[in-house]
C-alpha cells in the first residue's frame, strides 16, 4: 500500500517530461487501479493518460491508427474497426466483463501490460501492428512481433509510453479468423488463435498466432490449410518451445493448452476459411 | 417462469436491482472509523513478534492492536450453534487474534484502526511480523463420526455385485455480492454497544458479544441492515466481529470493517474424500453402503462452518433405504483457513456421493440409472423415515417426485456423440435435510437437543397499518416478502399495507435468524400464529364494541365487516384497548418419531424437502470444455407458500450447484496461501453459461409444520451438482471414464477422456 500523487499530462511533451522521473503509467485502469487499492502495485507517482487525447481511430490511405488508449468498445462500435480489422472488432467483442469494463479498458493498456493471457497480444501481433513509443528523443516504431518480451514485459523502456497503434488493412481477399478458448464467461482465455489468411491457392497461405501457450504470441507459419497441415505446424512449433517459455497459470497447466492448441489454432482457421466462404 | 407473472414480486425488489438499498457499508456515523485486518503470511508457525511501529507512523492511523493486547480484553469467543461435544469434536480455546502461534496463513495477528479504509489498509500493510518455523505435526483430528445400521461388513462381502471408488470434492465458497462487514459504536456513558452488521443471526451475534466482552445482552443491540446475500458465510462466530467493538471501546468513536472480496475468498468447504464401497444385487438394490469420508475444515473456528463435515456423513445414504450402512468420517483440522458455512451445509455433497454411487451402480448392472433410483428410493410409505444417522425423513413421495421430473425433462438415456461434441443426461435425487438440529442421533445418554423457536410479533397501527416484528432475517432473498403475505392473509389486508421489521434485537422478538431454510416455514407459522391472534382479538374488541356476536364480525378487504356496517383498522384501533392492538407468539416445529419406535432421538433437522433433477451436458472432447444445455428440477418444499420467491431461491441454488460441478474451486498453494483473491481465480458461473433452468414443484406437506411448508434455499445446490457430474460422466461413458472428482474443469475432463492405455 503506496500513498501516490496522480498527474494528467494533457501534452505528449508534458507526458514525456513527467516520465523522467518513476511513475506507473495508468491506461484504461482495469488492470493498474485495483492492483494499486490493493497494495499489490506500489507508486509514487501515477500518470494517468485519459486526458491527453490520444483514443481517436483514423484511417489513411493503407492502415488503421489507433490511439493507446482506445477503448474495447470504440473497437466495437467503431464503422472503421468493423469493416477494415474484422479481426479486432471480433477480438474486442469477446472481451470479457461488462459494458463499464469495455469502456474502460484499452488496447494500448492491454499491450503494455503484455499478460500472456490476454487477448490483445496475439492478436496485434497477427495484424502485424506497429506500436509507437514516444519519448523526450522522438517516436519509436517497434511491431508487435518484437514488443512482446515475456510475460508482463513489453519493449517498453524508460522514458517511453505508448502512444498509438498502426495496423495495416489487410489486402483484398485475405481473411482472418478468431477463436478464444476460456472455461466460464468471467474466465481469461486459457488459449486464443487468431489467423490471418491469404487468397486461396496463395502461395503464401498464412499464419496463425497462438496466445497464452508460450510467455508471448507464438506465430505460426502455415504451410496449408488443411487441418493436418495446420495440426502439424502447430505441434512442431510447441515442441521447440523451451519449458521455461511455456505459459501456465490458475486456469490450466502447460501440459493442458499444450494439448488442445492445435485444435484452438484449427477452428481460428476454420473461422478464417469461412470468412471466405469455405468450410473444412 | 412462464406464465407466472406477478405484480411486485418481491417488496424491496426494485432497491435491490435499482442500487438504492442501504447496505451496511453505506452506514457513515458522524467520526466513523475504519479498521483493517493484519493477517498471517505463514501457515503452522510460531509467531514471535508482530510489529505494528510503522503501522503507527502511517499517516491517518489512530490506533492499532496486537494479539496479546486484545487477549486482555476479550475472552474467548464461544461456539456458535452449540457444544462441540454435541456432533463429537474437541473444543478449542478460540482467541479472536492469534497469540504466540499462527494456524494459516489468512489468520488475523493484528488490527489497524485509520481515519479512512485506505489509510488502514496502509497500516496494515505497513505491519510486520516475525515467524519461526514449527515442526510439522499433520493434519488433528477434530471430531471422528459414525452411523451405522444392520451388517455391512457380512452384507458387503455376501453382495452379488460390489465395487469400490474413491470421490473427492475440491474445496469450495459462498461468495455472496455483498462480504461481511460491521460498524460498532460504544457509548461510554451509557456503557452500550450498538453494532450493525451484514449478518444472519443478529440475536447469536450478540449473546457471542456478551460472553467475549462480559456484558449484560441487554447492553448490546445489533441491527441487520439489508444484506447483499449470506449463504451461510454471515452466521457467528467471526473472529473480526469482536475486535470491530473492541476497536469502538478502545477508541470511543464508532468503527467499521469492511471484508475485502480476498479476505472473502478465505472461506470455504465442502472438501471431502469419500472412499466408498457399495454392494448390490442384480436388480440394482443397493444391500450395503460403506463410506469412509475424509474430511479437512481448515483451522478450528467459533463458526458452524466445520459443523458441515458431521451432516454431510449423517445425510448419508440420502434418499435411500438401504439395509447396511457404515459411514465412518474423519475431521481434521488443517493449516488452511477455517470452514464457514455454505449454502447446502454439507448436505450438497453427501448428495454428490450418493447419487455418483447410484449411476456406478447403474452402470454395474447395466440398468436404466432411473430403474436403479426406483429400486432404492425411500417409499412413501415408510414416512416418517429414521436414517441410520438418526435423521428423520418426515415426509415426500420421492418416486412421483422422480417421474414428474423425468417428464418435465423429456428424460431420455443418452451417452452418443453429436457433431458438437458428447451429449450426456445425468440425473439426481436430492434430500436436504432443513429446519435446524444437525446434532443427530439415539438420546442413549447423550446431551438432548430440542426445537428452536422463531417468534413474531404482530401489530395493529393506529393508521391502519401493520407492522410484524420477526426474528428470522432476510439474506436478500425476500423472506420479508413472505412473512407480509401470510400476515396479510390471517389479516384480510393487501400485502402492501404489512411492514416487516427484522434484524434488530432492541425492537425484534428473539429468533434464529437465517439458517437452516426456516425463515419461513417456522418464522412464518410464528408470523401466522400471531396474526391469527391479532385477527381473534380485535373480532372480539369489533364485536363488544359495536355490541354484535363476535362470530358476526370478521376481517376483510382490509376492513372489519360487521353484520350492518364496515370499520376501517384505523378507527378500530383508536376504539380498542391497546394491549389488545399487538400479539407476540413463538412456534417450534414438531419433534416427529418414527412408527413403531420406542427408542428416544435427539430433536434433529424437523423436515426434509426433496427433489429430482435432470441436467444435460455437452463436453467438446477437444478441449473438455463441459456446457449446461439444460437443467429441469422438481422441487418438494412442501406447502408453497410464495412460488416466485421459491423459484428465485432455486433458480440461486441450481447456479451455485452448476459451479461447483464445474468451475468453483478455491486453490492454495503447497504453503497454504490463498490463490483464489478474485472472481478471475474462482469462477463461479455467468448467466451465459447456464441454460434456462425448468423448474417445477411437487407439494408434499411437512407433517411437523404449522403451514406444511418445508425449506427453499439450501436445496438445488446438492442436486443440480450431482445431476450435472453425473450427465458428464454419461457423456463419457463411452471413452471408459468414469467422473469422480468435482468440479470438472477442462483439463479434468482431458484427463479422464484421455488417460493412458485406454483406447479413444
Amino acid at each position: 500500500m503506496s500513498r501516490f500523487t496522480v498527474e494528467y499530462p494533457t501534452t505528449a511533451e508534458e507526458t514525456t517530461r513527467l516520465l523522467e522521473a518513476e511513475t506507473v503509467i495508468v491506461g484504461g485502469g482495469t488492470l493498474t487501479v485495483p492492483a494499486l487499492v490493493r497494495g499489490e502495485l506500489t507508486a509514487h507517482r501515477v500518470l494517468d493518460l485519459g486526458r491527453l487525447g490520444i483514443d481517436r481511430i483514423t484511417a489513411d490511405g493503407t492502415g488503421i491508427h489507433l490511439g493507446a488508449m482506445v477503448s474495447y468498445q470504440q473497437l466495437i462500435t467503431s464503422e472503421l474497426i468493423t469493416t477494415r480489422l474484422p479481426l479486432l472488432h471480433r477480438m474486442a467483442s469477446g472481451i470479457t466483463g461488462g459494458i463499464q469494463i469495455r469502456n474502460q479498458g484499452t488496447v494500448g493498456g492491454a499491450a503494455c501490460a503484455a499478460r500472456p493471457n490476454s487477448d490483445v497480444p496475439a492478436v496485434l501481433t497477427a495484424l502485424r501492428t506497429v506500436l509507437s513509443l514516444s519519448s523526450r528523443s522522438g517516436t519509436r516504431r517497434v511491431p508487435a512481433g518484437e514488443f512482446f518480451l515475456g510475460a508482463g514485459r513489453g519493449d517498453l523502456r524508460p522514458g517511453e509510453f505508448l502512444s498509438g497503434l498502426a495496423i495495416d488493412v489487410l489486402p483484398p481477399q485475405w481473411t482472418t479468423g478468431y477463436y478464444k478458448l476460456k472455461f466460464a464467461e468471467s474466465s481469461w482465455p486459457v488459449v486464443t488463435a487468431a489467423c490471418v489468411l491469404g487468397p486461396a491457392g496463395s502461395p503464401d497461405p498464412g499464419e496463425v498466432v497462438l496466445g497464452a501457450v508460450a510467455d508471448t504470441p507464438l506465430r505460426i507459419v502455415l504451410e496449408g490449410v488443411e487441418r493436418a497441415e495446420v495440426e502439424h505446424a502447430v505441434a512442431d512449433r510447441v515442441a521447440a518451445l523451451p519449458e521455461h517459455r511455456r505459459w501456465s497459470d490458475v486456469r490450466a497447466g502447460s501440459g493442458y493448452r499444450t494439448r488442445v492448441c492445435a485444435e484452438i489454432a484449427c477452428r481460428a482457421v476454420r473461422r478464417a476459411l469461412a470468412a471466405r466462404g469455405e468450410s473444412r | 417462469m412462464p406464465g407466472k407473472t406477478q405484480r411486485w414480486p418481491k417488496t424491496d425488489g426494485f432497491a435491490y436491482a435499482g442500487g438504492t438499498v442501504t447496505y451496511l457499508d453505506d452506514l457513515r456515523p458522524p467520526g466513523l472509523l475504519h479498521m483493517a485486518v493484519v493477517r498471517s503470511t505463514r501457515a503452522g508457525a510460531r509467531l514471535s513478534t508482530v510489529d505494528l511501529s510503522e503501522a503507527k507512523r502511517v499517516p491517518g492511523v489512530v490506533r492499532t492492536l496486537d494479539g496479546r493486547e486484545a487477549a486482555l480484553h476479550l475472552n474467548p469467543i464461544p461456539y456458535a450453534m452449540g457444544d462441540p461435544e454435541l456432533v463429537g469434536a474437541r473444543r478449542d480455546r478460540l482467541l479472536a487474534l492469534a497469540v504466540d502461534e499462527v494456524r494459516y496463513a489468512g489468520e488475523p495477528i493484528a488490527v489497524v484502526v485509520a481515519e479512512s479504509p485506505r489509510a488502514a489498509r496502509a497500516g496494515a500493510s505497513a505491519a510486520s511480523a516475525a515467524y519461526e518455523d514449527l515442526p510439522d505435526r499433520g493434519p488433528d483430528l477434530l471430531a471422528g463420526n459414525e452411523f451405522r445400521r444392520g451388517d455391512p461388513d457380512t452384507a458387503l462381502a455376501s453382495a452379488p455385485q460390489r465395487f469400490e471408488v474413491t470421490f473427492s470434492i475440491d474445496r469450495s465458497t459462498s461468495a455472496p455480492l455483498e462480504p461481511r462487514g460491521y460498524v460498532a459504536g460504544w457509548d461510554e456513558r451509557a456503557g452500550r454497544l450498538t453494532v450493525h452488521a451484514a449478518h444472519q443471526q443478529p440475536f447469536l451475534l450478540r449473546a457471542e458479544l456478551a460472553e467475549v466482552f462480559g456484558l449484560a445482552e441487554t447492553a448490546i443491540r445489533v441491527v441487520v441492515p439489508p444484506v447483499g446475500g449470506s449463504f451461510g458465510l454471515k452466521m457467528a462466530g467471526q473472529p473480526e466481529e469482536p475486535l470491530v467493538c473492541l476497536m469502538s471501546m478502545l477508541c470511543r468513536r464508532p468503527v467499521k470493517w469492511i471484508e475485502s472480496r480476498a479476505e472473502c475468498f478465505l472461506a470455504g468447504a465442502r472438501e471431502q474424500v469419500h472412499r466408498v464401497q457399495a454392494g448390490f444385487d442384480r436388480d440394482g438394490r443397493v444391500v450395503a453402503f460403506r463410506d469412509e469420508i475424509t474430511i479437512p475444515v481448515g483451522a478450528g473456528s467459533a463458526t458452524p462452518g466445520w459443523r458441515q463435515a458431521y451432516v454431510s456423513a449423517a445425510t448419508l445414504p440420502t434418499a435411500y433405504a438401504v439395509p447396511h450402512v457404515a459411514i465412518s468420517a474423519k475431521v481434521l483440522t488443517t493449516p488452511l483457513p477455517p470452514w464457514q458455512s455454505c449454502r447446502g451445509y454439507g448436505k450438497e455433497t453427501a448428495v454428490l456421493v450418493m447419487e455418483r454411487t447410484m449411476d456406478l451402480v447403474a452402470r454395474h448392472t447395466g440398468l436404466d440409472p432411473v430403474e436403479v433410483r426406483r429400486r432404492n428410493l425411500i417409499t412413501p410409505e415408510s414416512m416418517p423415515y429414521r436414517m441410520p444417522s438418526g435423521y428423520l425423513v418426515d415426509s415426500g413421495d420421492f418416486p412421483a417426485l422422480l417421474d414428474k421430473a423425468l417428464r418435465a425433462a423429456d428424460y431420455r438415456q443418452s451417452g452418443a456423440g453429436s457433431a458438437e461434441g458428447l451429449d450426456g443426461v445425468g440425473l439426481a435425487f436430492e434430500v436436504t435435510p432443513e429446519g435446524g438440529g444437525h446434532a443427530s442421533g439415539p438420546l442413549d445418554g447423550r446431551q438432548a437437543t430440542s426445537a428452536l423457536p422463531e417468534a413474531a410479533t404482530v401489530r395493529l397501527e393506529p393508521d391502519g397499518q401493520i407492522v410484524v416484528l420477526s426474528g428470522v432475517t432476510n439474506p436478500g432473498g425476500g423472506n420479508d416478502t413472505s412473512l407480509a403475505g401470510l400476515a396479510a392473509a390471517e389479516l384480510g389486508v393487501s400485502r402492501d399495507r404489512v411492514t416487516v421489521v427484522q434484524g434488530d434485537t432492541d425492537r425484534c422478538p428473539p429468533g434464529t435468524g437465517n439458517a437452516s431454510s426456516r425463515g419461513t416455514a417456522v418464522g412464518g407459522a410464528a408470523v401466522v400464529l400471531a396474526a391469527r391472534d391479532l385477527a381473534g382479538a380485535l373480532c372480539k374488541a369489533a364485536a363488544a364494541h359495536e355490541g354484535v356476536p363476535a362470530e358476526e364480525v370478521s376481517l376483510r378487504d382490509g376492513r372489519v365487516q360487521l353484520p350492518h356496517r364496515v370499520l376501517g383498522l384505523d378507527e378500530l384501533s383508536r376504539v380498542v384497548d391497546r394491549d389488545a392492538l399487538s400479539v407476540t407468539r413463538t412456534y417450534r416445529p414438531e419433534t416427529l418419531r418414527g412408527p413403531h419406535e420406542t427408542t428416544a432421538y435427539r430433536h434433529s433437522y424437523p423436515y426434509f424437502s426433496s427433489g429430482a433433477y435432470v441436467a444435460r451436458v455437452r463436453v467438446d472432447p477437444a478441449t473438455g470444455v463441459v456446457r449446461v444445455l439444460a437443467l429441469t428440477a422438481v422441487h418438494d418444499c412442501g406447502r408453497v407458500i410464495d412460488e416466485v420467491l421459491v423459484e428465485g431461491q432455486l433458480q440461486g441454488a441450481i447456479a451455485m450447484g452448476v459451479g461447483l460441478a464445474l468451475s468453483e474451486s478455491s486453490l492454495f498453494d503447497d504453503d497454504g496461501t490463498a490463490r483464489s483473491r478474485s472472481f478471475k481465480e474462482y469462477l463461479i458461473p455467468r448467466a451465459n453459461d447456464l441454460p434456462s433452468f425448468h423448474i417445477g414443484h411437487h407439494e408434499t406437506p411437512a407433517p411437523g409444520t404449522l403451514l406444511g411448508a418445508k425449506g427453499a434455499g439450501e436445496a438445488g445446490v446438492g442436486g443440480a451438482l450431482a445431476a450435472v457430474a453425473n450427465a458428464v460422466d454419461n457423456a463419457l461413458a463411452g471413452h471408459g471414464a468414469v467422473v469422480m472428482t468435482v468440479p470438472l474443469t477442462p483439463p479434468r475432463v482431458l484427463d479422464l477422456l484421455y488417460r493412458p492405455g485406454v483406447r479413444r
